[in-house]
């Protein structure tokens, strides 16, 4: 279970950055990182959790460059918001059509967060659920995502 | 013959994504309405032509299930193509968006070939290369 949640979080990753912000990422192993920015998304359906995406200052500013044209003279924090918080939403609607195209799923609308106003963002792991993180490089520029969940309870 | 067209989306980002992919389809648009949810929306389609939209589904205020049954419901909107262009893409809620009155089903992440072909497929018109837009820089 948890080998094919960071398969398909993997997978889907590769899939939204490459086609939406035509970023080409290389899985990398785990080391400590001080990322800038953190977008996250809640998900609600057969499983409930929620998925972070957690960018470094280059990374940003090469998601906003290449998505919508944009020099880093005419980036403002907006813009970054924004890049930031569809990049959680897509992540996570891939993610979960990827885990299961039957099972429906509400999503929360995305937040978004400096990282340093952004420090607990409720990723903990749970008795029935967990917590898994992949990471991620692109021309030295660094990327998360980390996904919680709890499986439903039924009754 | 030109076309104006009806973005609805909550994010300026894939706002303009959309626009820019449009404008390089070879589309002829002649303009280009901006709305961030279903209601703004509607005020648009009260006081603009749009010869067809394209929607977000998951929008605050009132969403993209909320705008096609609006749509759908009204006397003359219902005859306007609406292309849902979302995340949410398991089977139950393209069937919902279908049933809904919606003329096509763009899942994100998309390539710009999906968007251009959906749209040749819905109004059947583009690739005439009269549409020149001025794609340079940020215009976000």
């Amino acid at each position: 279970m948890r080998e094919n949640i960071r398969q398909t979080l993997t997978d889907a990753t590769f899939e939204v950055f490459e086609k939406m912000f035509f970023v080409f990422l290389e899985l990398v192993e785990s080391r400590p990182f001080q990322y800038e920015h953190v977008s996250c998304i809640d998900f609600d359906g057969t499983e409930k959790g929620t998925l972070c995406v957690m960018m470094s200052q280059g990374m940003t500013e090469m998601m906003v460059q290449n998505m919508l044209g944009c020099g880093p003279s005419e980036m403002t924090e907006q813009i970054i918001e924004d890049c930031a918080k569809e990049a959680a939403n897509m992540v996570c609607g891939n993610f979960l059509r990827k885990m299961s195209e039957r099972d429906v799923f509400d999503l929360s609308l995305p937040k978004y967060a400096p990282m340093k106003e952004a420090p607990a963002l409720g990723m903990t792991s749970t008795d029935s659920g967990g917590v898994e993180a992949v990471f991620f490089e692109s021309e030295g520029e660094r990327l998360q995502l980390r996904i919680s969940w709890q499986e439903r309870r039924s009754g | 013959m030109s076309f104006n067209v009806l973005i609805v989306d909550d994010s300026n980002a894939m706002r303009s994504v959309i626009r820019k992919v449009i404008q390089l389809s070879g589309f002829r648009m002649d303009h280009c309405y901006e709305a961030e949810n279903g209601k703004q929306a509607l005020e648009i389609l009260s006081d603009e032509w749009i010869d067809v939209i394209l929607s977000d589904i998951h929008m605050p205020e009132m969403d993209g299930f909320e705008l096609l049954k609006a749509v759908h419901q009204h006397e003359v909107f219902r005859n306007i193509p609406v292309i849902v262009i979302s995340t949410e893409g398991s089977l139950d809620r393209v069937s919902e968006a279908h049933a809904l009155g919606a003329k096509g089903f763009i899942k994100k992440p998309f390539l710009p070939e999906e968007l251009k072909r959906i749209l040749h497929e819905v109004i059947g018109v583009g690739d005439e290369g009269e549409y020149q837009a001025d794609t340079d820089g940020c215009d976000f």
